[in-house]
């Protein structure tokens, strides 16, 4: 059990996650021939709504402590993730990751559906359709990476990807969890649970104040993990040493991941959930294609 | 004949039925049967501690059978044993619930009801509490009888004595299957017990062998309500009253699964070949895998709350068998017994688990049904406020549904993916089999959600009318079963431990237990390495809570309550509800055709065979019609004039005295 680790990943997901929404906005501020924020935009956002008026729609308790609940899944979520701290096992392995994760998007739904209003409920539909269609498909890699590794370990995936270099079935699971991380992240053409313009901010619609600012950092602290998981396990080289070098070469990693989901995400207009569906059950042969590949032996 | 606390147990069970039957008031008897389950629970806990503490079989003898090779003995393996055990304590859950939920059938009788309960429960803790076929098919087929009486106790509505009928005929013409191989076994070893039976599977060749298998699979699978088989369970779970829907889900269907484990995990890994057990492994674990799938995407479009949890059972049945099926297919594979232990342990995990959140949460179906008249979730909502502990509990029941951390049904759920993923490295279509549990379990939090959210969360509607208070009896057992799933999920370890000794599987062959209940699967044996230790992951949940309270806290800002913000448009919250009917709309059109509704063809030799069935009709109405007729004409003569009836009597006379001369000459 490695509580440095636990400590490291935490703390750095909470205070790089916002960094990562203002390069996000000023891609597309670039794109858009806009000027655009500053970089430090999302961490003011943040402070600006602790500051806020907390307006209560309902007196559900639900309501109230489903943000923290949210923030914290996603923090346990980000101390699981294998950033580089140690190369003990964290007391979960990759079944725990997933479902942590999915505790978290299931507090935002039950926090949207307490507030009672009928946007939040139809965004957390929305929410779990994606999930159902985006989670099979980042299992099946890590699974693939599982056989490899001959371990549900993150730590022993990541270690072994390291060591034996990248094969077939891991690049190909590689590719599938890039293909659907535009999803997982919850950016354009993908952002159907939130979708502004349509269901105005889906879950989040009721919410206000501190509340606000939770959920906001929840979900961008929870694209920092989905970004930091597939650079971890699938893109892990080159194995510097010490451990805050292979930290810092992550994060370059996950700046171009955020770099790229935002020049997909100004040039796309929405899907329609199922026309998402629809292209998320090709990703998926992609994905059970490398798991096929892994269980050959390539 | 010695002594056994299980066969008291029944006994006072019995009495209990007895005791309750002419009682008029719901409330006597309930308090009543509740103590008779009560005892009686103590009673089976106490002889399955026992067994499971010294792992050895008690036997209590009462009488026998020598002609034909039986007899009536109590007997408690470790496996018997634990599920006695949960029979009785789930049981007891559903008693104290009836109290207060049956309390809204007034105008039927409570004497019917829980002298119907008690036998039920006698009954299921009979079955596995028996070694022997004969008494083992009494007790099952009484269970069936008293069951099919109370799924029909409503017997004003008619949807629910058709599915009673449909339960009925199902699982009758299965357990036929159960006749059939009990009999045949008893031709070939002249005895009907179950070492015996063992023996006699074990000497036969493997064509006769397989087909019997298939008989006893067919017989159990049914009872279990696996998918094709279970056709049934979506019906009937529904439209029995909700206590009975508990007992039915939560554990009369673990009593089918109790006989495919006896069957397949206990007989066929001693008597059969490397080769039969991984077919039948496959076979059962890629059936499991379907019945997971179908359920679960079926349930995600289903809007009457009970028939979103029997489908829901219907899917976690599937992954019981899917862990078994892995675990009896490796139970022969040299180097692969870590996995073949972890199939059957999460196997085993998983059955206690099932049983405790589903019984919870048909209870707590049923309390939504006791407040507001309906189980459409259609028409509900804002439960949340009207009764906080019962939503409480249903919260935690959807959470362990679905399997998320910290609850039991991640745990063991957890133990199903090392099963499936290890196994998946030896024998690679398991891997799919992953997947697809992984899958499943996604469409189980849809569905969960969509009957929590629905229900209990948003605004109350109008339809609903005036909630009625619940009684404290229900909300009592639920939370009692919510706090041990929170219990049973943060100390796995303990729990995996007993589930091992009940099924003989060695626990910690296969994991590494840590002193704070963590477990580490052993890279041994074909298992890889993987821990999961709830306790210090709790601490960090906490510790991330604490964290995101005090970013909130940091600042000390105004609250304040304001109405629904529907884009500054004035509308009634019943005009802009969001019904469950809507929830997952596009995923239900591309997953429409899973499980397809089959309309039974009215056929006319089926009419033949049930007005052949109609005794009623053709025989008892005519005898009794005909009788009358007799009695019409004796009657006629009856005039009233005691001369005629002198003169009746002389030629009486004559006739009898003119028989005697022609017999005796």
């Amino acid at each position: 059990m490695s509580i440095a680790a636990i400590v490291v990943n935490g703390v750095l997901a909470l205070l790089l996650a916002p960094l990562f929404e203002g390069v996000t906005r000023k891609i597309k501020a670039i794109i858009h021939s806009r000027q655009g924020p500053p970089l430090t935009q999302a961490y003011i956002d943040i402070l600006k709504l602790l500051g806020k008026e907390d307006l209560r729609p309902t007196s559900n308790s639900l309501f109230r402590f489903g943000p923290a609940m949210v923030l914290a899944s996603f923090l346990v979520v980000a101390a699981l993730t294998p950033m580089g701290v140690g190369n003990e096992s964290v007391g979960a392995d990759m079944v725990a990751w997933v479902y942590f994760l999915t505790l978290g998007a299931a507090a935002i739904i039950i926090t949207g559906a307490a507030s009672g209003n009928p946007f939040a409920v139809a965004g957390g539909a929305r929410e779990i359709m994606i999930l159902l269609s985006v989670e099979p498909i980042i299992v099946a890699a890590l699974i693939t990476a599982a056989i490899k590794s001959h371990s549900l370990r993150l730590v022993d995936m990541v270690n072994w990807n390291l060591v034996n270099g990248p094969t077939i079935s891991l690049v190909g699971a590689g590719v599938a969890f890039f293909l659907a991380l535009q999803a997982a992240l919850g950016k354009l053409p993908f952002d159907i649970p939130e979708a502004e313009s349509e269901i105005v901010d889906g879950p989040l619609v009721e919410l206000s104040g501190p509340n606000l600012a939770l959920l906001k950092l929840g979900i961008l602290v929870r694209q920092f993990v989905y970004c930091f998981m597939l650079v971890a396990v699938f893109l892990p080289w080159p194995a510097l040493k010490p451990w805050p070098l292979y930290i810092l070469s992550g994060l370059v990693k996950v700046l171009i991941l955020f770099v790229l989901a935002a020049v997909i995400e100004a040039v796309s207009p929405r899907l329609r959930i199922d026309q998402a569906m629809g292209y998320m059950g090709r990703v998926l042969f992609v994905a059970l294609a490398a798991l096929t590949f892994a269980a050959i032996g390539v | 004949m010695s002594y056994t606390n299980i066969a008291s147990a029944l006994v006072l069970l019995v009495l209990g039925a007895l005791v309750v039957i002419r009682m008029r008031s719901w409330i006597i008897a309930g308090w009543t049967t509740a103590f008779f389950v009560g005892v009686s629970a103590v009673l089976v806990w106490s002889d399955g501690i026992k067994v499971l503490v010294s792992g050895k079989t008690l036997h209590g003898f009462i009488f026998s059978l020598p002609r034909f090779g039986s007899g009536l003995e109590i007997t408690i393996d470790p496996l018997g044993g634990a599920f006695a055990m949960l029979v009785a304590a789930v049981s007891f859950m559903a008693a104290i619930y009836s109290i207060g939920y049956m309390t809204h059938y007034r105008r039927e009788s409570p004497g019917r009801f829980y002298s119907l309960l008690q036998l039920f429960i006698a009954s299921m803790i009979g079955v596995v509490s028996v070694a022997d076929w004969l008494f083992f098919i009494v007790f099952w087929e009484l269970m069936t009888l008293v069951s099919y009486f109370l799924v029909t106790f409503e017997r004003s509505d008619p949807q629910a004595m058709r599915a009673g009928f449909k339960y009925f005929i199902m699982t009758h013409v299965a357990t036929a299957g159960l006749l059939v191989t009990a009999i045949y076994l008893w031709r070939l070893t002249g005895s009907f017990g179950f070492e015996d039976h063992q023996a006699g599977l074990g000497g036969m060749i493997i064509g006769v062998r397989s087909l019997l298998l298939a008989l006893y699979f067919v017989a159990f699978a049914t009872k279990a309500g696996v998918f094709p088989l279970g056709d049934w369970v979506p019906d009937v779970y529904p439209a029995a009253p909700s206590a009975i829907s508990a007992v039915l889900s939560g554990v009369t269907s673990k009593v089918g699964v109790y006989g495919l484990l006896r069957i397949f995990w206990l007989n066929l890994t001693h008597v059969g070949t490397s080769g039969e057990v991984m077919t039948w492994g496959s076979i059962i674990a890629f059936l499991g895998m379907l019945s997971a799938f179908v359920g679960g995407v079926t349930a995600m479009k289903v809007d009457d709350a009970k028939r979103l949890l029997a489908l829901s059972s219907m899917s976690q049945v599937g992954y019981i068998l899917l862990a078994l099926g892995i675990g009896i297919a490796f139970s022969k594979t040299p180097g692969m017994e870590s996995v073949a232990l972890l199939g059957i342990l999460a196997s085993g995990f998983h059955i206690l688990n099932d049983a405790i959140y589903k019984s919870l949460l048909f209870m707590n179906a049923g309390s939504v049904y006791y407040a507001t008249g309906t189980r459409d979730l259609n028409r509900l909502g804002g439960l949340w406020g009207v009764m906080p502990y019962v939503a409480v509990a249903g919260l935690v029941g959807v959470l362990s549904l679905a399997g998320l951390p910290p609850t039991n049904g991640f745990a063991s759920k957890w133990v199903i993916y090392q099963a499936a993923v290890s196994g998946g490295l030896k024998f690679a279509p398991f891997l799919v089999v992953a997947v697809v549990a992984f899958f499943v379990s996604l469409s189980t939090l849809a569905y969960s959600l969509k009957y929590f959210n629905t229900a209990f969360l948003g605004k109350p509607t109008s339809e609903q009318g005036p909630p009625v208070r619940v009684p404290v009896a229900m909300a009592v057992s639920q939370c009692l079963l919510a706090l041990v799933c929170l219990v049973v999920g943060l100390v796995p370890a303990l729990v995996i431990r007993t589930v091992g000794v009940a099924l003989g599987a060695s626990s910690t062959q296969a994991f590494d237990m840590g002193w704070i209940g963590a477990l580490h699967t052993l890279p041994v044996g074909g298992g890889i390495p993987a821990s999961w230790s709830p306790l210090s992951l709790l601490v960090v949940l906490l510790v991330a809570l604490v964290i995101a309270q005090l970013i909130r806290k940091s600042s000390a800002v105004h609250t304040r309550a304001v109405p629904s913000w529907y884009c500054g448009e004035e509308h009634s919250d019943d005009e802009v509800r969001y019904r469950a009917h809507g929830f997952y709309l596009p995923f239900n059109l591309a997953f429409g055709k899973v499980y397809p509704h089959i309309p039974v063809p009215r056929l006319p030799s089926l009419r033949g065979v049930l007005s052949a069935l109609n005794f009623d009709g053709w025989l008892y109405n005519p005898i009794l019609r005909l009788g009358g007729r007799l009695t019409d004409k004796v009657s006629r003569s009856h005039v009233g004039i005691p001369q005629l009836y002198m003169i009746w009597q002389v030629a009486g006379m004559i006739l009898v005295l003119a028989l005697l001369f022609v017999l005796v000459k």
